[in-house]
């Protein structure tokens, strides 16, 4: 035993010494791209720092991460500018719609090709929109599509037997007219419906790859593009390569690949970005202050279109009071809370639906719900809780991190000195906190929305009408109610948008369901040798800076 | 030892049965579910999730089908990303074991060597020396020393690399090396607290050895120093060391969420945190049993070792 031992002990040797041998006469792995600088081919390598995506299947998932994959890879009838309007992709020019607003008539581009070389038609289109309604898929964001005559039929009808399923399936108000022109009926005229035909839930889904609507989606290696790039290999949680389609008929792709890095922690791609090992990352937030000198000119910062504040749940004492929320409102400096606790990588505000999508400048609440410790203290006495006596006791319920540790301290001090109430915090992980609020058992959570498609209806439609379907806060206004119900099928934009600025008053002037804080502020790092991602985002971009556009990508490193 | 090696084996499957009962019941005890996103979902599309993945069963039904596929080696499909569960082990696990082996063989070489020479220079500045090497990788957790060595070795230096995204050895067994950069942070990084417990059962248990009557015969009968230490000392005082081994090697190759995580290693330990924090209940399951057969056999391994090592036991 011990001379085998011992053996393998000179042989686990003699593995560390090949180890050390090759540390020591290793070459440089640098992974310069070949090809010239040329701007008609594409040419060069970049690395992204990126996240993980859950679910490879654009008809399932709502992640962002993952919705930031599919872009890059398929692309809809429309795809949104760096201005969010829908300009056409695979549609050649904009739908046909029919007087009353309710059938819209697409006609598809000539000749295009998924990546293998197969037709793609119409009826992939129609495929795609029927997984999205297929109760077996189970698809996150099926509830876009509501207003697609037979849509919420087949998707409720999860319990039928397949024959049943079949016939709603079949009653989906989506047609392919001929293998060039599809054809959606919807229930009411919906303007914003040519931003639903940018989306994912309404990418083509190859029909020649899928036997049947319940038929699985095939894995990255497997599956068929019609976007710009299409994955050349994958290894899950480690990276993916992209390269660029061969039948791609948009804009010519600027780069020849682009590796994906999936990394955790934005720390570690943080230094990952300090040596090279990737070109582009999310920047670390909590690292921002040594970022901004650091890398001064290669940090960018822009607002996301995320607004995090105050919810309350309206049903639960004390909060159940509009003074007690105007209290805690106003007992908040949000311009000190987002200085000390967030190192400004965040923007104070007291609006909730971002500057970028209601055509406000912001402010217009500050009257309202901005830090006013005068004001507050009255309207506290006002709910009968004079320098806080007698105030119930009131728990912040917050996931648990070192950045809302800091922010529930912040607030319990800031609350305790204006208006003499203890607010207990209570710690949970992500899920519980989820669980929590989704079943609507909290009385004040942090949190907030962040945006799905670029239109105000998104910070509305089921969130604060009452019984909406994710309102949680259980906030109910029949004003808003009524103010939301005319809006979500006016086809006069204008009104439309000014209906939608009515109903942000309505839902703010009491602090109904929530007081906002912040909205977020998207941080990247990207070197200079890149160009096309900053210059090409979206305000929604909140994983890669110009995600929508990585055709554009170029970069000058050889 | 055929008879008590197949006793064990089958001690296993009532062992395993009860370990996914408990982690069955305790996860469904866990608030929250693996639907509860931080955009609350239409209790339309909620319902669709649950039927799809079979949790809308009663639990003691979902208990008694998890158990039959479990009889029949089925994990089932993971929630998060409807992939075959099987498939994502094998594949993490493919990683995190050579993460764990290049690790051991970094503790175990270098926690002996370090062992034995602080043992032979007792009290010396050779033993302080290995004695504060030691001393500093037990106080140091990975978390604190990986972060440590990316910065000085990976930033300032830039002689490896922050991403460990291709760890493994596998290629260098085809002369393929580019990945060097990649294997030295990490390994060190799991490696040093395993290495320092090493060398400290290792010089303790020279120490004792060195001072017992064989030795000092050995030594009156003018053998050299080198045969007396490799020999007769380190020879007898490797036993306590292999009871330590079994487990330290279990505990590497089942993978490391800090050092997986900080070098952004796709191994099981990370994946299985993770399970745990998405509530990915088939894969929190399946990890569960899979470690509970891993630990369960390499004790098992120990055991039987111990009679190689000592011809004093028996089974």
């Amino acid at each position: 035993m011990t001379k085998r031992y011992w053996r393998m002990l000179l042989s686990a040797a003699a593995i560390v010494a090949v180890a050390v041998a090759a540390v020591a006469c290793g070459d440089d792995d640098d992974n310069g791209g070949t090809g010239g600088g040329g701007s008609a081919a594409p040419s060069g390598t970049m690395t992204i720092g990126a996240t993980q995506f859950e679910t490879w299947d654009p008809h399932f998932s709502d992640f962002a991460q993952d919705i930031t994959h599919f872009v890059y890879v398929w692309r809809g009838l429309y795809h949104l500018d760096v201005n969010d309007k829908p300009q056409p992709a695979m549609a050649d020019g904009a739908p046909q719609v029919s007087s009353d607003g309710k059938t819209y008539t697409i006609k598809l581009k000539k000749d295009l090709k998924w990546s293998d070389g197969q037709p793609l038609t119409a009826e992939d289109f129609v495929l795609g929109i029927q997984r999205t309604c297929n109760p077996d898929v189970a698809g996150h964001y099926q509830y876009i599509l509501t207003n697609i005559v037979g849509c919420d039929d087949y998707y409720n009808a999860a319990q039928k037997s397949a024959a049943e399923k079949e016939e709603l399936r079949k009653k989906v108000g989506v047609r392919a007219v001929d293998a060039q022109t599809l054809e959606v009926k919807l229930q009411e005229a919906q303007p914003t419906f040519p931003i639903i035909l940018a989306l994912w839930p309404t990418f083509p889904a190859p029909k020649h790859k899928l036997a049947s609507v319940d038929a699985p989606w095939p894995g990255p290696l497997e599956n068929v593009y019609n976007g710009p790039f299409m994955p050349a290999a994958y290894t899950e949680k480690a990276s993916m390569e992209l390269k660029p389609n061969p039948n791609w008929t948009g804009t010519k792709v600027g780069v020849e690949k682009v590796v994906l890095k999936y990394v955790d922690d934005a720390a570690v791609l943080n230094n990952a970005y300090r040596t090279g090992e990737v070109d582009a990352t999310v920047a670390n937030k909590p690292e921002l202050d040594k970022l901004k000198t650091e890398f001064a000119k290669e940090l960018q910062l822009y607002p996301a279109t995320r607004t995090i504040g105050l919810e309350f749940n309206v049903t639960k004492s004390p909060v159940d009071k509009p003074e007690v929320r105007l209290a805690l409102s106003q007992a908040t400096d949000r311009a000190t809370l987002v200085k000390v606790v967030f190192k400004d990588a965040n923007t104070p505000t007291t609006s909730w639906v971002p500057p970028a999508r209601n055509g406000l400048k912001g402010g217009e609440y500050d009257a309202i719900l901005g830090f006013n410790p005068t004001k507050a203290k009255e309207n506290l006495a006002k709910a009968g809780y004079p320098d806080g006596k007698g105030f119930p006791q009131l728990t912040l319920l917050l996931v648990d991190s070192q950045t809302n540790k800091l922010l529930g301290e912040f607030l319990q001090a800031e609350w305790k000195k204006h208006l003499g109430i203890d607010l207990k915090l209570e710690f949970v992980d992500s899920k519980t906190r989820s669980s929590r609020f989704n079943s609507s058992d909290f009385q004040l959570v942090t949190g907030g929305w962040q945006e799905d498609y670029p239109d105000p209806e998104n910070w509305f439609l089921g969130l604060w009408e009452t019984g909406g379907s994710i309102n949680k806060t259980k906030t109910s206004i029949k004003a808003l109610d009524d103010i939301i119900a005319k809006a979500k099928f006016n086809t006069n934009d204008e009104q439309r948008r000014q209906q939608y600025r009515e109903a942000e008053k309505l839902l703010l002037q009491e602090a109904n369901g929530i007081a906002p804080l912040w909205h977020t502020l998207a941080a990247f790092l990207v070197k200079p040798h890149i160009s096309g991602m900053v210059e090409n985002k979206r305000p929604g971009d909140t994983f890669v800076p110009g995600d929508w556009y990585i055709e554009l990508w170029k970069t000058s490193k050889k | 030892m055929v008879a008590y090696t197949i006793r064990r084996i089958l001690a296993m499957i009532p062992l395993i049965i009860a370990i996914a009962t408990i982690t069955f019941l305790l996860m469904h005890a866990v608030q929250g579910g693996p639907f509860d996103t931080d955009k609350p979902l239409p209790p339309a599309t909620l319902e669709n999730l649950k039927r799809r993945y079979g949790l809308d069963d009663p639990l003691p039904i979902q208990y008694v089908n998890y158990l039959t596929n479990l009889a029949k080696f089925d994990f089932g499909i993971s929630i998060a990303n409807n992939r075959d569960i099987t498939d994502i082990i094998r594949e993490r696990m493919r990683v995190s074991v050579q993460l764990g082996i290049a690790t051991f063989l970094f503790a175990t070489v270098f926690g002996l060597t370090l062992g034995i020479l602080s043992s032979l220079n007792q009290n010396g500045p050779g033993d302080y020396a290995g004695v504060f090497i030691a001393t500093i990788g037990a106080a140091m957790p990975s978390i604190v020393l990986a972060p440590l060595l990316t910065i000085v070795f990976a930033v300032k230096l830039g002689w490896f690399n922050v991403l460990s995204s291709d760890y493994g050895f596998t290629d260098w067994f085809r002369g393929d090396f580019s990945n060097w950069r990649q294997v030295v942070l990490p390994t060190v990084a799991l490696g040093f607290l395993p290495m320092a417990f090493i060398a400290r059962i290792t010089r303790a248990s020279m120490l004792e050895v060195l001072r017992q009557d064989y030795v000092r015969t050995a030594r009156s009968k003018g053998l050299s120093e080198f045969v007396v230490v490799v020999r007769h000392a380190a020879r007898n005082a490797m036993i306590p060391v292999l009871t330590v081994l079994g487990p330290i090697f279990a505990g590497l190759i089942t993978g490391s969420l800090v050092i997986e995580t900080l070098f952004a290693i796709p191994g099981l330990g990370r994946e299985f945190v993770r399970s745990v924090l998405i509530r990915d209940y088939g894969l929190i399951m399946g990890v569960t049993v899979f470690y509970a057969v891993i630990i369960a056999f390499m004790n098992l391994v120990v055991d039987l070792l111990y009679g190689l090592a000592d011809p004093r036991i028996r089974y």
